[in-house]
């Protein structure tokens, strides 16, 4: 490509070495190959500099080689010029910064405006300023551009607010570092002219939420100020960027999806680690087959990068292949890692190795998944799957080089998303299936931004924050004492500064700190949300942290306090909760002759009884323990199915079979829908119960679903009224807006859920499909398999389809 | 209202969250009668809020503009706190070393109280106390808040005042009281002389001087220890945010006295300290250390101009520090004769520091070597520490080559 000049390191006598290691792969390992596909080169589309380009910063293009712009930088270029919002959909490597960087700078230069970049993290900042800094030289700008965040030094802060022309921050800094002092900010918001927000696939679920919220008192600061500042996205591909980008920014955006940057042959294929022990569903870990890859690669003189999931599969996979090749000390190693929780000085020169071709292969997290610049490799490993598709195409995006193929492999553990990833790549073509959802007007997070807004500058009466009029719950927090309502207007009156106590990663405040003990030592490592906590940090818990498996000793349930030590167990475990749902109303309902689809309100009453051992690899049962907690109670929505009591008489032959297909395709079902909605599989809950909340099914210790009151007494599975019902609900007091989507997606969750148990390779159900078995269930006169595969079927029955879509009402409404 | 209401306080405490610390009322009155409460309640405020003559009648002060109470009090500058005598105030300024102008009655001394403790623009300036000298009297004024609408009035007034005047006086006001105002006149779209005066923080001098002595450098502290001050029955200033929010959502006065009190001692206490600090630059004597102390701190604020001067007058009391301090006040101004004039005693006195000024001198301004090693043994002798040793063989490596 003609931005970033590389050199061809590997193309010799015709034969290019990618080529004939796809090959080498594709005969050896012809059973592990579960899909593959090619996407051609595309050459670039070139447009050439605006007329109106500033002679200053045409000099500093010329000075990097650049001399024309990519059709897409062109159009950002004419759709910012227009003081139009504008959203950015582009591959990574593509030149996407200047879509940003050039008419601001130009707007900095000639005008003196200023402007904002948000980046999700730190590193991405100082990236993204080093970046600026270069032009800035390159054509003697003389642009001011500072990073502004938690380790910007007090001394320094004044300088960035009185003379940034370009601040580079992160949502949280905004939150509660720039909103809550903006008259310190005054020159700053007076002339701010551009808000850039990068990386915006970043912004959904919980996070996303907070954000539109900081967004919309970011925009009243500006209204204050009397500027009218322009958005700017730039995101990963996903279904819907634009919606996505309107629902942050309150407003109309522009969408530019189309790139005009040159793209090399790419080969992807989909590796499936081969099965050891098919009736458990057992395949062999996905390490192992990420190092022989890497291996080879190495071994063929290509570069590659491995990514790993978490920190300490970095430093195995990293040892794994320095015993190979990094042997003898006098040479200068050829494999480096690359995680977060290095020195910044660290990071960078192995980033200047990677740059320079000086390493082999580089092994990371996904710390460098975000725009640092390594320059471009041959060859990714992709250890697991990265939980997004829009994720596993940026890190894709490391490989590739232009005029020849860059190859990427996607190698699944035995997960049931990665399962069903790793068999249909069909994912991975045409548009993208993601949905990254946002709930502006989530309730409680709602509030907390009003509170924090009414800090920022009183609320008037009948003012709106979004689409939201404001009154009703300013009479709230009048009641709650910090805000006084005098002469139309709104003030804040109490001593406290709120923002300090809301995060942006969480509902609500009420967060629980896991301390390690280990040794005595008292240190803060994790933070487990509220409605989480019940279930994962009861005392006798194995808590993962990276991997890393963690003890709990000690719960104070009042103190919001967890401690931990490290350990070794070979177990992990598994709450057993009996979960009780009651159907509060339906907002939308879908229903045929055989089954019925719904989505609404519910109550949900969670209590933890105790917990599973279970080991791993078996999964067998190697212990007991009580928990003794208070009961969770929630109301949220979800979305359920059910099933006419008549045709599941007929299906199944008992009660318990048509109970045990209901859990299984719960199993499934949740791990499809986090996959649809972009969301963590513990952001969505799952529960099968019967709708009136009388009764709940479980897996008990027999390996068999049965049913239960809620009292934990046993329930007579053929005296019970049944009409069991299989609900997916967010899992959030209030909601968060994931069950409308899932709604809307319900054929698509249930066809896809259908998939993956059907076309997988296990005989009577695995965690990769319906969730883990006992052995003894191989045994009995049905496979949870099959049952599950029954239910889901009749999820899936069409004919007669009487639809009756009401608007999509808020839950809260 | 209450649908929305219910529903909030419902999902809060299922997301852990306290819920309405203040209003929990109760237990056997259902919801609905909370509710139906907390709106007769919200009915009845209005009512209950003071008018501005019934609160200016309270505090003994008179209503200055919508909202904006004033109360003014006179004290004799040579009989504050009835005890303490600060009439020779503007003779110790003449030697105070920072440009103030010696004229006491251009001096403003400034404090508040807030709505808050923590910064960040939704926290305001409910009380605002201003005093000024005029003819060995102190003038206090101090300006209350009935409501959020008389702050408009407030800043206009104290702006009259800033126009007036060349220098503030406040403690640990350039951290607190000034950036909070600032943001206020912002918020407020109003300009303000305020960061254009000059600017006196007695809490940094009093740091400087005590720090080291005292357990804190609080303003209440240095009443006790400087000025012999004790309050009785003082209300505490934290209690200040909840008092406003008692007066203008209940109308409620009966700490409002105790703290225009509290308010009002605070102000006079920055007239006595000032006194106290600007006598102790001037004549350090009466507690040596402050010599050295005030001396460094001018050093490290860059004004090593008015540290040697000060040194310079004290010379004969000050204590080694002092006397080192000056020395290397003389090494950086080159005046090498001066600077040597004092080293020398302090060696003789074993004074490590100046053995490693003279060793340092001898081996790189006089190229002596030999002359250096003497000083840099002897300092090892007195500090048996490494980097002694580095110098001593440095010394004995250019020796040897010299021969």
């Amino acid at each position: 490509m003609h931005q970033k000049p590389q050199i061809s390191q590997h193309k010799e006598s015709g034969v290019d070495r990618v080529d004939s290691l796809i090959k080498q792969i594709k005969t050896k390992y012809k059973k592990r190959i579960t899909g593959e596909f090619i996407t051609q080169a595309k050459s670039a589309r070139y447009e050439c500099f605006p007329n109106e380009l500033d002679e200053r910063i045409r000099h500093a293009l010329l000075c990097k080689n650049i001399n024309q712009l990519y059709s897409h930088q062109r159009k950002a270029w004419d759709s910012i010029r227009a003081e139009k919002n504008t959203v950015m959909v582009t591959p990574t490597a593509s030149g996407k910064t200047l879509c940003y960087n050039l008419p601001v700078l130009q707007d900095v230069i000639q005008n003196q405006s200023k402007a904002l970049y948000l980046f999700p993290t730190k590193a991405l900042s100082q990236d993204q300023q080093a970046e600026i800094l270069e032009l800035n030289k390159a054509g003697d700008l003389g642009v001011r551009v500072s990073t502004f965040d938690g380790d910007t030094p007090g001394d320094a802060r004044k300088a960035v607010r009185m003379h940034g022309d370009i601040v580079i921050s992160n949502p949280d800094m905004l939150h509660q570092g720039i909103l809550p002092h903006h008259t310190k900010w005054a020159q700053f918001f007076e002339s701010l002219k551009y808000i850039v927000i990068d990386e915006m696939h970043i912004y959904r679920g919980v996070f996303g939420s907070h954000v539109s919220n900081v967004l919309r008192r970011l925009y009243r600061i500006c209204e204050f100020y009397g500027v009218r500042p322009i958005y700017v996205f730039c995101s990963a591909t996903i279904a819907n960027p634009e919606q996505l980008a309107a629902q942050l920014c309150g407003q109309a955006v522009n969408p530019i999806t189309e790139s005009g940057a040159p793209q090399g042959k790419k080969h992807l294929l989909f590796w499936n680690p081969p099965m050891v022990n098919p009736e458990l569903g057992i395949r062999a870990s996905a390490r192992s087959q990420s190092t022989r890859i890497a291996r080879m690669a190495i071994k063929s003189g290509l570069k590659n990068i491995v990514f790993a999931q978490s920190r300490i599969m970095v430093e195995v996979i990293t040892k794994y292949l320095k015993d190979v090749f990094d042997k003898d000390p006098r040479k200068a190693p050829r494999v480096h890692s690359y995680r977060g929780g290095y020195l910044p000085n660290q990071r960078r020169s192995t980033e200047k190795k990677m740059r320079e071709g000086q390493t082999d292969c580089v092994v990371a997290t996904s710390a460098l998944e975000l725009g640092v610049d390594i320059g471009a490799l041959d060859v990714c490993v992709l250890n697991g799957y990265p939980g997004t598709i829009a994720g596993t195409w940026q890190r894709l995006g490391r490989a590739g080089r232009r005029n020849q193929t860059a190859l990427g492999i996607i190698i699944a553990n035995s997960s049931a998303l990665d399962q069903y990833i790793i068999q249909h790549p069909e994912y991975f073509m045409g548009n993208s299936p993601e949905h990254a959802r946002i709930d502006p007007d989530q309730l409680l997070i709602l509030m907390d931004h009003i509170r924090c807004a009414s800090f920022e500058l009183p609320f008037k009466d009948g003012e709106s924050f979004g689409e939201n009029e404001v009154d009703e719950f300013l009479h709230y927090l009048q009641d709650e004492g910090v805000l006084h309502h005098e002469a139309r207007h709104w003030h804040w009156i109490a001593d406290a500064y709120p923002a300090n106590s809301v995060s942006l990663r969480s509902v609500a405040e009420g967060n629980f700190v896991v301390i390690d003990t280990t040794g005595g030592k008292q240190e803060v490592i994790a933070e487990v949300d509220y409605h989480g906590a019940a279930e994962t940090i009861y005392e006798g818990a194995i808590y993962l942290i990276q991997a890393e498996p963690w003890q709990v000793e000690k719960l104070d349930w009042v103190g919001r306090k967890a401690f931990v030590t490290q350990t070794d167990a070979d177990y992990y475990t598994d709450a057993i909760d009996y979960t009780k749902l009651k159907i509060l109303a339906d907002f939308q309902s879908d229903q045929n002759e055989s089954n019925q689809v719904a989505q609404g309100e519910v109550h949900l009453v969670k209590r933890i009884a105790g917990y599973k051992k279970i080991r791993y690899y078996t999964h067998e049962n190697v212990g007991f323990g009580k928990v003794n907690l208070p009961d969770q109670e929630m109301h949220t929505t979800a979305a359920w199915w059910q099933v006419r009591s008549k045709i599941l008489e007929q299906t199944f032959a008992s009660r318990w079979q048509a109970l045990d297909g209901f859990l299984g395709a719960a199993y499934a079902m949740h791990h499809v829908a986090a996959l649809m909605c972009m969301s963590e599989a513990r952001d969505i809950g799952r529960a099968v119960g019967n709708g009136d909340a009388e009764w709940f099914a479980t897996v008990g210790s027999n390996g068999r679903g049965g049913i239960k009151a809620f009292n934990g007494d046993n329930v007579d599975v053929e005296a019970a009224r049944f009409n069991p019902t299989l609900f997916l609900y967010d899992n959030f007091p209030g909601g968060l807006g994931i069950s409308s989507g899932l709604y809307e997606q319900r054929q698509n969750i249930v066809n896809k859920a259908l998939e993956l148990v059907g076309q997988c390779s296990c005989d009577c159900g695995c965690p990769a499909c319906v969730g883990p078995i006992l052995q003894s269930q191989e045994e009995k006169e049905y496979s949870p398999k099959s049952v599950a595969l029954q239910v889901l079927t009749l999820f899936n029955a069409q004919e007669n389809q009487h639809e009756s879509i009401e608007p999509t009402l808020d839950a809260i409404a | 209202m209450s649908r929305l209401n219910q529903r909030l306080t419902l999902l809060r405490k299922q997301a852990g969250q306290e819920v309405l610390k203040a209003r929990q009322l109760s237990n056997e009155q259902s919801l609905a009668d909370k509710l139906r409460h907390t709106r007769v309640s919200l009915v009845n405020q209005p009512n209950k809020k003071l008018s501005d003559d019934a609160l200016a009648k309270q505090v003994k002060g008179e209503v200055l503009s919508e909202g904006l109470i004033y109360i003014k009090s006179n004290y004799r500058l040579d009989k504050l706190y009835d005890n303490y005598d600060a009439s020779r105030l503007s003779e110790f300024l003449k030697l105070w070393p920072e440009s103030v102008c010696e004229e006491t009655n251009s001096l403003l001394f400034v404090d508040t109280e807030t709505t808050g403790l923590s910064s960040g623009v939704g926290t305001i300036v409910f009380m605002l106390g201003v005093a000024e000298i005029e003819n060995q009297m102190v003038i206090n004024h101090q300006l209350l808040l009935n409501g959020f609408h008389g702050e408009i009035a407030m800043l206009e007034w104290l702006n009259q005042k800033l126009n007036q005047k060349k220098t503030l006086v406040s403690y640990n006001g350039k951290s607190f009281d000034l950036p909070l105002l600032v943001s206020r006149y912002r918020l407020k779209r109003m300009a303000s002389p305020l960061l254009t005066l000059e600017h006196i923080d007695l809490v940094h001098w009093i740091r400087r001087m005590y720090q080291k002595y005292w357990p804190d450098c609080r303003l209440q502290s240095a009443e006790q220890f400087c000025l012999n001050f004790h309050r009785i029955n003082d209300m505490p200033g934290a209690e200040a945010p909840a008092i406003f929010s008692e007066l203008i959502r209940e109308g409620k006065t009966d700490r409002l006295n105790p703290l225009c009190q509290h308010h009002q001692y605070d102000v006079i206490s920055l007239i006595a300290l000032l006194d106290h600090v600007a006598k102790c630059v001037n004549t350090p004597t009466e507690e040596i250390f402050n010599v050295y102390t005030t001396a460094n701190y001018l050093v490290k604020s860059k004004r090593q101009i008015l540290a040697r001067e000060l040194l310079e007058r004290n010379r004969d009391q000050a204590c080694e520090r002092g006397r080192f301090l000056l020395a290397t006040i003389y090494r950086r101004e080159k005046r090498w004769a001066e600077a040597l004039e004092l080293l020398h005693p302090l060696s003789n006195e074993n004074y490590s520091p100046a053995i490693v000024a003279l060793a340092k001198y001898f081996e790189h301004k006089q190229k002596q070597p030999g002359k250096a090693l003497l000083y840099a043994e002897w300092s090892y002798q007195l500090e048996p520490h490494n980097r002694h040793i580095k110098r001593i063989f440095r010394l004995k490596d250019k020796i040897s080559n010299s021969r």
